[in-house]
């Protein structure tokens, strides 16, 4: 749906982008009013961000661009050239990229780049402009405007470095401000600053194209949403229609991804998920050791669909008490976790959420007897782990397995996908796969690989694949708890869909337990029984995950809720 | 030069995108170059016209000509045949100077980054010294100890090639020794011993085939260098360092005596170089 | 306060660098077999009198035991005498006092035209789009693969032998200083053009050169407000590294075209195996080479402050 309304800002109709044979954008049309936002939601490759650079001239080189129409008010864009391009950019329509830190030049203070549009389109003498300079810092919400001016983007905090790049984008009062995924890496409480600036320049009349991934940011800001993939937006219309009454198969699919007031153990993907039903055996003669409680070759945990094996809650199988961890900095030393206490019960999860340096990958590490805490201690089992050297545990290493946020720099890069289980399903012993096919075929069976994929590089891979991989090797040694630190985070929300349900599936098929860390709240819920919310270091507060969610007591807790933002249907 | 370069070297592989059939042309060309010297370096008989000590007064100080490519010298000794004939001896002081080099630099380098603090702390002032006489100073500072000649001057070349390799090689180490990858193979319980097998020293050690074909071409211009300067292999021996010595007082009058054993120099480095490159940017991309 | 620290500790460095080096040389001639005393004489061809050797080495303090000898020089040191000079007889410190200043004119001249040049020839090659890759191999090649003997050897045939446009040794004039500079930058400046045009392409391809250019900045104002500033950061970073090069090119330039100068004064010392002089140089090298870099670390810090921070 198209609407032609002459109070239109920006009107674009038939938009087709192609780079040498593919077209990347075919056919898109929408428009957006003054003071309206448009999001525009797809996932990576969907075309999102063509679309974007586009209206800005800047396709990309080699790019081809059609469209029947163009317009920005009365100025037809396709007939833009060079040096016309440079005068609608920047005065007719702001950009603002989605990573502040290298949108801004690092060796330049934020005030000069601010100034840079100012000087090339105003004919304002220098002191005008440190004026506008300084009275745009505090409009986009600076405390100390003269201050930030002239500081660097790498003397910024993350929410401030957003401020001042907006600030840039739209310094020349442009009509039309295009946002490129502004909030992706923000902490919750920071993102909810940036729509908030967003809202208010809307609000002020200001047209936004919003480009994101996240439908939850989008409904708490956008006016319209139309969903792309694969280069076409397959639907588009008001924003609660979109969201709350989908048409179209695909954004039903995307909207499910979410998981977002969904009851724990909902599927969040479609489609089926086929796993195997049991762990390929291990080569070595110390398996048996590891399945102590278990019974002999995992026999309990072979119910397949059945109910969740009841939680054994009488013992812990991870017990953290009062760790503390620091670290030396220039000048006395930065406290990373600070007395924080918890355990983990048999077959549950245990979500661990806080924002960026409040200690959670610290805490993982602990965990995960990789480094000594500085005080207190965890056991295992009941049985003492970060008190004991490194070759004591390393026999029971099999028992704690990981899964990490970035899974590619976890692979040797020279090693093949069947060359790294092969390792695993070994314990080490070897990398020829010749006598291990059927084991390796079992794991990549496991977390719903096919087998074609064994000879692959980890690099050939796609980013939810090479999850699934990492998963696998976790998998191998038959650990009875994962750690998962941020296991979904860099995924599209379909693929971390995809990857959560693979996890919950394993977890039921397995009788795992996790201890499961991410900055994401929704995902924690969605994934935990038990939740800690992490501040600084410290453990706020700590309950089931419906009464965290429902009832939260601390007040950074309520902050944090309050500032995720969630999907309104 | 080529150290601080191959230390660059992950930010530079974008550089090689907008002209790669031209980069392609170029690896090709220096491939041909240095099957051209290797041919010379085995068979010199095949492609030199005359002996490379075969005296002839009547014919010294000839200009490049038909007859002798590249012109004749004070006795009246073919040039082209000597440069030709020089190939087997001048890369084998280049190849001599890099594994040296290499070697020295493999054991610094796997003490800092495998022997603890300690040991790190102090390979790393002992390189520090080694920095302060950079390039040909150490080797000079080396010969002035050892005294002049061929051997020297190989080790000279070696020594003062080791510490750049040696940062190298210790940054490598670290900087696999605290990757993801290792973490990752210590979550599944693997010993010290498996990971530096299987993990650490294949990964730390790729690099070390690179510096040692971009090496080979510098260690041959730093040991001409020092022959130029009279302290490597004496003339008449058909060595190209020797020639540019010997041409270095004929120089307004006969410069092709040094030109020509130059330009092999030349030839050598660059190709060693472009190949070097070549294998880093496959390495890294 | 920082400061100060810091300063302190580059100062301690500088004292064990140079420390080290004199330590290194000081036992490394005396594990090599042969005689110093012979050596002051004019080494082992000599044929000097056992009372003329045995003079000698009252004289200097050879009979004494090793470990009194080190401490005995390290003595001398301190107090800034670096000894005689066993070829020239005179003492090191004067000798090196004149030669010092040529080889740092020439030095600093040859790194302020390698950067000119490397500068424009990186800029260029952003500019021109076309010409970059083979601009860039050029770069690659001259900076790797071009020796200072060679060089030199071209420039005085085409310049002196040929057009006899500029004198193929030093005349003691500004002319003479032409040829020598140049030799020595050019290599340099392949060097240093690669490592530039690098930093420029990835400026020119990240995130706030396309914001720049999204506030309707132009290819050219990417350049000069963006991507220059980017590109002198290594540059700034090697140029410590870069002098050291050129210290060490200075050897072969100052003896082709026959210019005084520290270079050529070490070359001599080799040559006649004058150990104290070959320390002396070596001592004033490092020195130079500690200061430089130094002054590169200050600059960089200046210049990028995220440099401060690693």
């Amino acid at each position: 749906m198209v609407n032609n309304d002459d109070g239109g800002l920006l009107q674009v109709d038939g938009l087709t982008v192609g780079f040498g044979g593919g077209e990347v954008v075919q056919d898109v049309s929408f428009s957006i009013a003054a003071g309206q936002c448009l999001a525009l939601v797809g996932e990576s490759g969907s075309g999102k961000s063509v679309t974007a650079r586009t209206l800005m001239g800047l396709a990309g080189e080699g790019a081809g661009v059609a469209a029947s129409a163009l317009r920005l008010s009365r100025t037809d864009l396709l007939r833009m050239r060079g040096r016309q391009w440079r005068k609608v950019r920047g005065s007719q329509i702001g950009f603002v990229l989605q990573d502040a830190l290298g949108s801004l030049d690092p060796l330049r203070p934020v005030g000069r780049e601010i100034d840079d549009a100012l000087r090339l389109r105003t004919n304002l003498s220098r002191a005008e402009r440190s004026q506008r300079v300084l009275r745009l810092l505090t409009d986009v919400g600076m405390d100390d405007p003269a201050l930030r001016a002239g500081q660097r983007s790498g003397e910024l905090s993350g929410g401030l470095r957003q401020r001042a790049l907006i600030a840039s984008a739209v310094a020349l009062d442009p009509p039309l401000l295009i946002a490129d995924e502004p909030t992706t890496a923000l902490d919750a409480t920071v993102q909810a600053q940036i729509l908030a600036l967003l809202e208010s320049l809307r609000d002020a009349g200001t047209g936004i194209l919003l480009i994101s991934h996240d439908l939850a940011v989008v409904s708490t800001i956008a006016d319209n949403v139309a969903v792309m993939s694969q280069g076409r937006i397959v639907e588009q219309g008001p924003s609660r229609q979109i969201l709350g009454d989908p048409q179209h198969d695909y954004t039903r699919r995307l909207l499910q991804a979410v998981p977002s007031g969904h009851p724990r153990h909902t599927r969040l993907s479609t489609g089926t998920l086929q796993i195997s039903d049991r762990l390929p055996a291990m080569d070595s003669g110390e398996s048996t050791s590891m399945d102590s409680g278990t019974g002999p070759d995992g026999e309990s945990t072979r119910r397949r669909g059945g109910p969740l094996p009841a939680p054994s809650r009488d013992e812990p199988v991870l017990e953290a008490s009062r760790l503390t961890k620091r670290f030396p900095t220039g000048s006395g030393s930065f406290t990373a976790v600070d007395d924080a206490s918890f355990s983990l019960a048999a077959g549950s999860t245990f979500g661990l959420v806080g924002e960026s340096g409040s200690g959670k990958t610290t805490t993982a590490r602990l965990a995960l007897g990789l480094t000594a805490p500085d005080s207190g201690h965890v056991r295992l089992f009941g049985e003492p782990w970060s008190a004991v050297p490194e070759q004591q545990r390393r026999p029971r290493r099999p028992q704690i397995g990981a899964v990490y946020q970035d899974p590619m720099s976890s692979f040797d890069p020279r090693l093949t996908v069947e060359q790294i289980l092969t390792d695993a399903v070994t314990a080490g012993r070897s990398l020829r796969p010749a006598r291990h096919r059927a084991q390796v075929k079992q794991l990549l069976d496991l977390v719903g690989l096919p087998s074609s994929l064994a000879a692959r590089g980890p690099r050939n891979l796609s980013g939810g694949q090479r999850q699934r991989v990492a998963i696998a090797r976790a998998l191998a040694p038959r650990p009875r708890i994962v750690v998962c630190d941020e296991p979904a985070s860099s995924l599209d929300v379909s693929i971390q869909a995809q990857v959560l349900d693979l996890l919950d599936e394993l977890q039921r098929e397995f009788g795992l337990s996790y201890l499961f860390i991410s900055h994401d709240l929704a995902v924690v819920r969605h994934m935990s029984d038990q939740v800690v919310v992490m501040q600084g270091g410290r453990i706020v507060e700590q309950d089931t995950a419906e009464r965290i969610f429902q009832a939260p007591e601390h007040d950074y807790t309520r902050r944090l809720l309050d500032a995720s933002p969630r999907l309104a249907r | 030069m080529t150290l601080l370069d191959s230390t660059r070297s992950r930010i530079r592989n974008r550089g090689a995108h907008n002209g790669n059939r031209r980069v392609g042309a170029v690896e090709f060309i220096a491939a041909a170059v240095a099957l051209f010297l290797l041919a010379a370096a085995l068979f010199p008989s095949w492609l030199a016209p005359y002996q490379p000590l075969a005296i002839n007064p009547a014919d010294a100080f000839q200009a490049p000509s038909p007859d002798h490519w590249f012109g004749t010298d004070e006795s009246g000794r073919d040039i082209y045949s000597r440069v030709i004939f020089g190939a087997r001896e001048s890369l084998l002081i280049g190849a001599a100077a890099t594994a040296i080099g290499v070697g020295l630099a493999l054991v610094l380098g796997a003490l800092a980054g495998l022997g603890g603090r300690l040991l790190d702390f102090g390979v790393g002032r002992l390189l520090e010294v080694l920095f302060a006489l950079p390039g040909l100073l150490l080797a000079l500072v080396f010969i002035a100890i050892a005294g002049p000649g061929v051997v020297t001057t190989t080790v000279a070349v070696g020594l003062s090639t080791a510490p750049g390799y040696a940062r190298i090689i210790r940054g490598q180490i670290i900087q696999v020794r605290s990757s993801a990858m290792v973490e990752a193979a210590v979550v599944l319980g693997r010993s010290r011993a498996q990971v530096l097998r299987r993990h650490l020293l294949p990964n730390a050690l790729a690099p070390v085939f690179v510096i040692g074909t971009l090496g080979v071409g510098q260690a041959v211009v730093w040991a001409a260098s020092l022959s130029f300067l009279g302290l490597g292999e004496p003339p008449p021996a058909a060595e190209w360092g020797a020639m540019l010595s010997a041409g270095r007082t004929y120089l307004t009058t006969a410069w092709w005596m040094t030109f020509f054993p130059g330009l092999f120099i030349v030839l050598t480095a660059a190709a060693s170089t472009v190949l070097g490159r070549g294998l880093q940017r496959r390495a890294v991309s | 306060m920082a400061a100060a620290r810091w300063l302190l500790f580059k100062a301690l460095g500088a004292v064990f660098v140079l420390w080290a080096v004199t330590t290194l040389i000081f036992f490394g001639i005396r594990m090599i077999p042969g005689d110093p005393a012979e050596a002051i004489l004019g080494g082992p061809g000599s044929q000097a009198s056992a009372e003329a050797l045995a003079q000698v080495r009252a004289d200097y303090g050879l009979d004494e035991p090793l470990l009194v000898q080190y401490f005995m020089q390290l003595g001398r040191l301190l107090q800034g005498d670096l000894g005689d000079s066993y070829s020239m007889q005179v003492p090191v410190s004067s000798l090196l006092a004149e030669q010092l200043p040529p080889t740092l004119v020439l030095a600093f001249l040859a790194l302020v035209l390698a950067w000119v040049v490397a500068l424009a020839l990186a800029s260029w090659s952003m500019l021109s789009g076309r010409g970059a890759a083979v601009i860039s191999s050029g770069l690659e090649i001259a900076g790797a693969a071009v020796p200072h003997f060679w060089l030199a050897t071209v420039l005085i045939v085409v310049f002196s032998v040929n057009l006899g446009w500029l004198p193929p040794v030093n005349t003691g004039g500004v002319d003479g200083l032409v040829l020598p500079v140049v030799t020595l930058a050019l290599p340099l400046a392949g060097f240093l053009g690669q490592v530039m045009r690098e930093s420029m392409l990835n400026a020119a391809t990240s995130p706030f050169a396309l914001s720049a250019r999204f506030r309707g900045e132009t290819e050219r104002g990417v350049l000069f407000r963006h991507s220059l500033r980017h590109a002198a950061i290594p540059g700034i970073a090697l140029s410590g590294w870069a002098f050291g090069s050129l210290i060490s090119g200075a050897v072969v330039v100052e003896t082709i075209f026959a210019r005084p100068g520290l270079g050529r004064t070490l070359l001599r010392a080799v040559t006649d195996r004058d150990i104290p002089l070959v320390t002396g140089v070596a001592l004033v090298a490092a020195l130079a080479y500690v200061v430089v870099m130094a002054l590169s670390d200050i600059a960089e810090r200046l210049a990028d402050p995220r440099v401060a921070k690693r």
